[in-house]
């Protein structure tokens, strides 16, 4: 279901006219019936279903027994299971291809002649988002900092919320959990901010990105026909393209969200007004960030292996070394994995990743010898 | 270990990782009061306040602690 699309806004209108006439105390069932809806209706099959299942019953249980071993061996032990289920089936259904494309190419640099035939994998729409946001979910209960959910049926709607499960934000159970299932009274004020915010997404999605999308559709399609102007022109044009479908489409839900009572964390941050690179990605898609930092940034920049790392470096080149080779190779695999989670293919992992990582590589080392 | 004992050992730690030997830090000292005192600081910190008070912060205290006094709180607890 296109955000744009009359189907969505009669789909929301009436979601949010009988969340609204429903008793505060059931409001959140309209929420996860309308999220499953919104979930299957473009691939209602057996296979999607399983899909959901195999995120939601693990995260469910799991999330239960890590409950009393927090930051302990055993917790642990449930989390690492809940973790290879669920970023399992993700590499299974977007990464095969990539995978199989990999031997592919290593087939022919040896001459061999057998290739294999890429496999069609049909998988549910946010499945990158809600994979993460119950990892997520799963950390934060062996960490201690949240409860787990007692009822599947609203651990159901936390990973499937709508609005969020095609282009976030990310959201955490702490903050956003509970606001789910506490039922809301339709507020004058926050109807009418909702609703702007969401003509401001419907403006910048129809009006600019997909008009600046002509545009830059044309030069691309035939780009030895053009100047370097025009090739310049159209390469910012669909820079903006991007940013102004990406973060209108997050106005839409903030707007949605924001109508229903309920307060998503911030995605943008005036990107493009940002003086630095390292400055830029945090404030583009922050809640990304913030799941990464917290997630795999910072785990792995304290784990035992990137000290170690760190005391080698500090008795050969110096305390100053010693403190950015941890940091640069923690970058380096978050950078991957932030190209990979982009999409199974090569162009992300060094469009979106790698080559993100040698800007923000760069920039350090210049801003600190020079 | 007395809480001024943790301070006096804290402040050997900051002095080292932010490479200042002013640095004085007390119970309402945070990342804001001293410059060089970003994430990635913050983590190489923790590290060495781990090694040289041998405990562990848990990933939940490291991103959430507000202040020194907290990271006190939670040393004192851990080493008894």
């Amino acid at each position: 279901m296109n955000l744009t699309s009359l189907l969505f806004l009669g789909f929301v209108i009436i979601t949010i006219c009988i969340y609204f006439i429903t008793p505060k105390k059931f409001q959140w069932i309209i929420l996860l019936i309308s999220s499953v809806i919104f979930l299957f209706y473009d691939n209602l099959h057996i296979n999607t279903i399983i899909q959901a299942l195999i995120v939601l019953i693990p995260s469910y249980i799991l999330g239960r027994k890590i409950e009393g071993h927090s930051n302990t061996k055993q917790g642990k032990k449930f989390l690492i299971l809940g973790i290879i289920i669920i970023l399992g089936q993700l590499i299974y259904l977007k990464y095969t291809n990539l995978f199989l494309e990999t031997a592919n190419n290593i087939n022919t640099l040896l001459h061999i002649e057998y290739q294999f035939e890429f496999v069609q994998r049909n998988s549910l729409i946010g499945i990158s988002y809600y994979s993460l946001i119950m990892i997520g979910y799963l950390v934060d209960i062996y960490r201690g900092t949240c409860k787990p959910e007692k009822n599947i049926f609203k651990c159901a709607l936390f990973m499937s919320y709508f609005p969020i499960l095609t282009s976030g934000p990310f959201i955490r159970y702490d903050s956003v959990g509970k606001e789910l299932y506490e039922g809301h009274k339709l507020n004058y004020n926050t109807l009418c901010r909702g609703l702007v915010r969401i003509l401001w997404g419907v403006f910048k999605i129809l009006v600019i990105s997909q008009r600046l999308g002509i545009f830059v559709d044309a030069v691309y399609a035939n780009v030895y026909t053009f100047t370097f102007v025009f090739i310049i022109g159209a390469v910012l044009a669909f820079t903006m393209q991007l940013y102004t479908n990406f973060s209108g489409s997050i106005d839409i839900i903030m707007g949605i969200s924001e109508i229903i009572g309920i307060k998503l964390p911030e995605n943008f941050n005036l990107p493009f007004f940002s003086r630095t690179i390292t400055e830029l990605w945090r404030n583009w898609h922050i809640t990304l960030g913030a799941w990464l930092k917290d997630y795999i940034f910072y785990p792995l920049l304290k784990s035992d292996e990137m000290q170690d790392l760190a005391k080698e470096c500090k008795e050969k080149f110096g305390k100053k070394v010693a403190k950015k080779v941890p940091m640069y190779l923690s970058m380096l695999i978050m950078w991957i994995i932030i190209g990979a989670w982009h999409g199974g293919a090569y162009t992300f992992i060094i469009g979106s990743g790698l080559l993100q990582f040698l800007f923000m590589f760069l920039e350090d080392i210049l801003r600190t010898n020079f | 270990m007395s809480r001024e004992e943790v301070f006096e050992r804290l402040n050997k730690v900051f002095r080292d990782i932010f490479d200042d030997k002013s640095i004085m830090v007390n119970e309402e000292t945070t990342s804001n009061d001293i410059e060089d005192w970003d994430s990635l600081e913050h983590i190489n910190l923790i590290v060495a306040i781990e090694q040289e008070f041998g405990m562990k912060f848990n990933m939940h205290e490291v991103t959430t602690m507000k202040n020194v006094g907290e990271m006190v709180d939670i040393i004192i607890s851990r080493i008894g």
